[in-house]
């Protein structure tokens, strides 16, 4: 998962062709519809690379 | 995560004032010094102030530098990036300022504006959707939709 649009895991169901209606939310707080420790620290690995500080993120 | 964030303008008044060239420099003096990956250069948004551009935003230090030519960019990166000091002679001076201006909050063009909907802009890089996301982006499109009202059969209507 390189970008928030990658899955995270076959969890994941979000594709063009069915856009999950949490998936904004999911870049920055997810994964929403399953908990998984690995799949939040890939996002929060994203995050870190292009986060100043804490307060770079607004959600 | 990187150490600094180095937001060169790319918009229009920028670019006709050299700002590709002067993020070339920028680029082959940070690697000509093996640092290149300290720092993360974004040819970002407008700034709004063309008329001292090229125009250089380093974040988290918050000093804007103005006026720049390629020339410049041996001593911003020797003296500010590595020494930690300010080249004070590449801040804005003016007419309207006493002593030269570190960032927006003196620069008197800027002191009494709120940036709202060009917020992210200069913070963030504008061909990242990830960072836009980051930063708020699609929320409120994302609220309009999840109240909107659907006529049709499942509303009764």
């Amino acid at each position: 998962m390189e970008k928030f649009i990658d899955p995270c895991c076959e969890k994941c169901t979000h594709t063009k062709d069915t856009p999950c209606k949490d998936f904004v939310e999911c870049c920055v707080e997810g994964p929403i519809c399953h908990e998984n420790q690995e799949c939040a620290d890939k996002r929060k690995a994203i995050i870190e690379k292009v986060a100043l500080d804490e307060k770079f993120v607004i959600s | 995560m990187y150490e600094k964030h180095i937001m060169i303008c790319g918009a229009t008044g920028c670019l006709s004032s050299g700002s590709n060239q002067i993020a070339e420099a920028l680029t082959e003096e940070l690697e000509s010094r093996g640092i290149r990956d300290k720092y993360r250069l974004v040819m970002g948004g407008c700034p709004g102030f063309c008329e001292v551009g090229p125009i250089i935003v380093i974040f988290p230090d918050e000093v804007f530098y103005c006026r720049l030519k390629t020339k410049d960019m041996a001593e911003l990166v020797e003296q500010h990036l590595i020494g930690g000091e300010i080249v004070e002679r590449l801040l804005y001076k003016g007419p309207d300022v006493d002593a030269p201006a570190r960032f927006y909050d003196s620069i008197p063009f800027y002191s009494k504006q709120r940036f709202n909907v060009l917020r992210n802009s200069g913070v963030i890089d504008p061909e990242s959707i990830d960072e836009y996301i980051m930063r708020g982006g699609y929320r409120a499109l994302k609220r309009a939709l999840d109240a909107r009202w659907i006529p049709g059969p499942e509303t009764g209507t």
